[in-house]
């Protein structure tokens, strides 16, 4: 047995996972710390959420070995939703073995119900060693969520890019959403309220495709808090915490800029 | 050829109007055959081939109807056919969720033949109303009536008592999402399975402990399986948007179900209300 754990009242679980399947295939990395459900797209965009360990009443892996699995992400959040909004079930996972099936048992609380099931598991080609998180270590804001969905939404939905401008001047951070429709542009400064983290070393600006950015966002209304932060490359990373019931589980988000020629 | 029928009691009009609103949930056409006892309604598999009946509806005459005034075809064959718009039919009849003193429904020769349905409103602060709805409908002659005989099966290998159909739904509606086809299967113990296998996916849902109303193990087919519990069990494998299509359609609460299995050949499913009305809904084999 590689892996094992059981859940309950995974709502939260299946909403964020729902809202960030954008892909059909994802990642699945049960670690000591929590399990890790990883998706990246055309290698420009990579979302990640971490269900921590204690959100689960069971949690078990091996610890001989990493464990990597890849399966049908559109699959596993149908499944978790099985028995519509009333079911309230819980849920066990199993992985046994490299090339078995993911496992899944749910009951229902109310009814006299099992579903059992399993989803396919593909090998995992490559492995990224790198961490992204290391690349966006110069600038770094944590905002209140539902502040930065409302600003996202209310930027021009028709503009094609979107520019961030973090600066330890004044007006600190701007957003400014480019298309064929004008411009749009929001400040937010170090002071606001909903800041509560502003550190940035030095001005950086860079420009991201808005239909990248807005994929987050569906995800993001989920979230309390985000943490900002860029880097020299350019890319950008955003971490999310999603509280319910004071269990917290994370979503991080990165994406690269658009290449501006000089 | 003559049909005039009056319903005046609420709970039978509601009880009517919630059958046209399921019958235009499962098909756009239906054939209505009207005999002297009962009333049906059927409604076919649209695929083309020998006409089967996929739903099948039996409503008795003297539950519903105060007064019932019917002549068929010939003395011979008492019985009218007709085929209508189950669209159509439910829109006039949704005028009954309002507060109607009497509910006509009547065979008549206007430009074309139709099925006529005269509402007369309860009045109220302004004048009483009568709404008058015509439904165009095709006479259907009686070389083609045989298209539409009963369907009678009794080699059913189980037959078993359907558990929530609400919970039920949920279920299917997002295995409908994941595959084309769905694989009933019952035992003598009284477990449902609903199960679906892809590629991606095997998913199965056991509603465990319900009523068996008979199994005829020693008639099953020859399986090769030997361990002993799929032995005793009975499937069959359907296509999943029809039992889907049949569980959001129906708009009748408290009603019995039954969901009887020929090995590999058809899952049948009965909802009764005794007295009131009988519906079933044939599900053949999924032939891959």
């Amino acid at each position: 047995m590689l892996f094992c754990a059981e859940i309950t009242d995974f709502k939260i679980v299946h909403n964020v996972l729902r809202s960030i399947a954008i892909k059909d295939f994802a990642i699945l990395r049960p670690m000591e710390e929590g399990l890790k459900v990883t998706l990246d797209d055309m290698k420009c965009v990579e979302t990640s959420a971490y269900i921590p360990c204690n959100m689960f009443s069971f949690y078990r892996i091996s610890e001989k070995e990493d464990i990597v699995l890849k399966v049908s992400l559109k699959t596993l959040v149908e499944i978790l939703n099985i028995f519509g909004d009333d079911g309230n079930p819980n849920l066990k996972l199993t992985y046994n073995s490299p090339g078995s099936p993911l496992c899944l048992v749910m009951k229902h609380k109310d009814e006299n119900i099992t579903v059992d099931c399993e989803i396919r598991t593909m090998n995992v080609d490559e492995t990224r060693a790198l961490s992204l998180a290391d690349e966006c270590d110069l600038n770094k804001i944590v905002i209140n969520a539902s502040i930065l969905v409302d600003l996202l939404q209310r930027l021009d939905n028709f503009a094609d890019e979107i520019t961030l401008t973090i600066s330890p001047d004044p007006p600190y951070f701007t957003l400014k959403a480019t298309g064929i429709g004008g411009e749009s542009e929001v400040n937010i400064s170090k002071n606001s309220e909903s800041v509560t983290v502003f550190q940035c070393i030095k001005t950086l600006t860079s420009q991201y495709s808005f239909n990248l950015i807005r994929q987050i966002l569906k995800v993001m209304t989920y979230a309390n808090k985000v943490a900002i932060s860029t880097g020299e490359s350019g890319l950008l990373g955003l971490q999310l915490v999603i509280s319910s019931e004071e269990r917290h589980m994370y979503v991080e988000y990165y994406v690269t800029s658009i290449f501006i020629p000089e | 050829m003559k049909f005039r029928a009056l319903i005046t009691e609420v709970p039978a009009m509601r009880d009517f109007m919630n059958i046209a609103l399921s019958l235009s949930k499962f098909s756009k056409e239906c054939v209505m055959r009207i005999t002297a006892r009962r009333v049906y309604f059927i409604i076919s598999e649209e695929e083309s081939g020998p006409r089967r009946p996929l739903v099948w509806c039996e409503l008795p005459v003297n539950f519903y109807f105060k007064e019932y005034n019917f002549v068929g075809v010939t003395e011979q064959h008492n019985e009218i056919y007709i085929e209508f718009s189950t669209v159509l039919f439910a829109r006039s009849l949704g005028i009954l969720k309002q507060d109607v003193k009497s509910f006509k429904i009547k065979l008549t020769n206007k430009d074309s033949p139709c099925l006529t349905v005269e509402i007369e409103l309860t009045a109220r602060e302004i004048a009483s109303r009568e709404v008058v709805h015509d439904i165009p409908i095709e006479v259907i002659s009686r070389k083609h009536w045989s298209d539409y005989e009963e369907p009678r099966f009794n080699d059913f290998h189980v037959s078993i008592q359907m558990p929530n159909l609400k919970a039920l739904k949920n279920i299917v509606e997002h295995m409908r999402n994941m595959s084309h086809s769905l694989t009933v299967c019952a035992d003598k113990n009284g477990r449902l399975t609903l199960k679906i296998k892809t590629n991606v996916v095997t998913l199965s849902a056991h509603f465990p402990d319900l009523s068996v109303e008979s199994f005829a193990v020693g008639q099953i087919p020859v399986l090769t399986d030997c361990e002993e519990e799929l032995q005793q069990s009975v499937h069959s494998t359907v296509d999943i948007k029809k039992f889907v299509m049949f569980l959001s359609g129906l708009q009748i609460n408290n009603c019995r179900t039954v969901c009887s299995i020929v090995h590999e050949k058809m899952v049948k499913l009965h909802v009764e209300q005794p007295g009131a009305l009988t519906i079933q809904v044939f599900l053949t084999e999924l032939t891959v």
